[in-house]
């Protein structure tokens, strides 16, 4: 049974991370806006892949603490692409993969990625995946490992009739001797 | 009379190339971070972007090696966006478009390596313990990690007195960690020790099997030299070494191998740090 004060903590955590007045997700919530006024007014290929690393300075660099708003705006009709085939394969395949998972509960990497794949998109929608080496590596990470579970769903295997070997007759020896 | 029929003659690409490569490079690193004093060339002080570009043929041969519709299909759809992402390449700024080019595109080549271990699992019958200790560095690591380590966080909650704090402060510095751009390491050291993997059950070289134990050697004397996660490489190292032994006698232990890439990308944070100080 969980104490009063571990769960005060995850409280506390929780409610945390969802309050809008902080000032943290306030700041984030400003920026994903920002970028959301913004995204017209990015030009067909975008601001450029230099503006993308923070090694570009602070002047230059964007960030709209959002994956897909940073990937369009870093390259414009690329960004696009890119979004949509993260967001098909981490929402779509997500879905898939947790219909099956139900079907099939002993499965653990089936587990694993119904389990990162949606989490993931949700952290995606509000931090900048494609920024920061590690989460790009995670994300990377995870597509493929919700598309591999999709690729393994795909395999049916058939049954397989075994026949049994018909027996060998005997021959009937002449003892010639 | 009896015919014999035709040998069959496999169509798959061979990898090695891109693994010795991948071996020597981190080699390098790894007698770079250790020994200080090497004048290496500036080309492998960029060992970040060099590890990511490692990653890209890697990913393009895994494709072509697998040869089925899937990968095949993913690989192409990763040469067409990469291919309506030069557009926004300014060759003015050229290594700022290169390090943001492989930020976005850099690590599928490192997926396409933790894909093929967990399947190497599979064949092998140990893919619930590798997706565990895959679950347990993805997510685990994520309260634990940041430049402060266990010791701190711990200290921080003995001095305060509350588990509130802790839990807080954790989530924060997850949150921090992802933003930082001091990262790379990680993925870096997974892709190492992955390389390493690989190198050793997978090749049927002398040479790359050698070079495989002996980054793997070199990758646990950088994470003793350098920070003082104790606890945490007090593991990595238990478990490297008992995984080279096996290697090296000839036993076919990939889970537990599969484990040090898993530690190791847990504690790999460290030689980003030891690398930045140099």
């Amino acid at each position: 049974m969980a104490s009063p004060a571990a769960y005060e903590a995850l409280a506390g955590l929780v409610s945390s991370s969802l309050d809008s007045t902080e000032s943290g997700n306030a700041l984030r919530m400003e920026k994903i806006q920002a970028g959301l006024r913004e995204v017209d007014r990015i030009p067909m290929f975008g601001y450029g892949l230099d503006v993308l690393t923070p090694r570009s300075g602070f002047d230059t660099f964007i960030n709209f603490e959002n994956t897909y708003l940073n990937a369009i705006g870093a390259i414009g009709v690329g960004g696009y692409a890119l979004s949509l085939v993260c967001i098909v394969v981490l929402a779509g395949g997500s879905f898939l993969t947790i219909r099956r998972v139900l079907r099939e509960p002993g499965n653990s990497v089936l587990w694993l990625a119904a389990a990162l794949g949606p989490s993931w998109f949700a952290y995606s929608m509000v931090f900048p995946c494609f920024r920061g080496r590690m989460s790009g590596y995670y994300m990377w990470v995870i597509l493929l490992l919700v598309l591999e579970c999709l690729r393994t769903s795909t395999v049916v295997v058939k049954p397989q009739v075994i026949e049994r070997p018909k027996p060998v007759p005997r021959l009937k020896r002449k003892f010639t001797g | 009379m009896p015919t014999v029929p035709p040998i069959k003659t496999s169509t798959r690409l061979n990898p090695e190339p891109v693994l010795i490569l991948g071996v020597l490079y981190l080699a390098l690193f790894h007698a770079h971070n250790i020994l200080t004093v090497l004048p290496l060339p500036v080309l492998f002080r960029g060992w970040k972007e060099v590890a990511q570009m490692i990653s890209i043929p890697y990913f393009l041969v895994w494709a072509i090696q697998r040869n089925t519709s899937t990968h095949i299909t993913l690989a192409g759809m990763y040469c067409v966006l990469m291919l309506v992402a030069m557009p926004a390449f300014r060759f003015d700024m050229l290594i700022l478009s290169m390090s943001g080019s492989l930020m976005l595109f850099g690590h599928a080549g490192l997926a396409a390596l933790l894909v093929d271990g967990l399947q190497e699992s599979r064949a092998r019958g140990i893919i619930h313990a590798s997706a565990a200790v895959l679950a347990v560095a993805m997510i685990g690591w994520l309260p634990i990690e940041e430049q402060l380590g266990l010791g701190a966080m711990f200290d921080l909650t003995y001095d305060t007195g509350g588990v509130s704090l802790m839990l807080r402060d954790s989530y924060l510095r997850a949150r921090f960690v992802f933003d930082s751009p001091l990262d790379a390491s990680q993925a870096s050291w997974f892709l190492g020790v992955l390389l390493c993997w690989l190198g050793v059950f997978h090749t049927r070289s002398i040479l790359v099997r050698w070079l495989s134990i002996g980054v793997g050697v070199g990758v646990l004397m950088a994470s003793v030299f350098t920070y003082t996660r104790a606890g945490l490489f007090l593991a990595l190292i238990s478990i490297t070494v008992v995984s080279l032994l096996a290697a090296m006698t000839g036993r076919r232990l990939g889970g537990l191998v599969v484990g040090v890439g898993v530690m190791a990308s847990i504690g790999g944070g460290d030689l980003d740090g030891f690398a930045s100080r140099l």
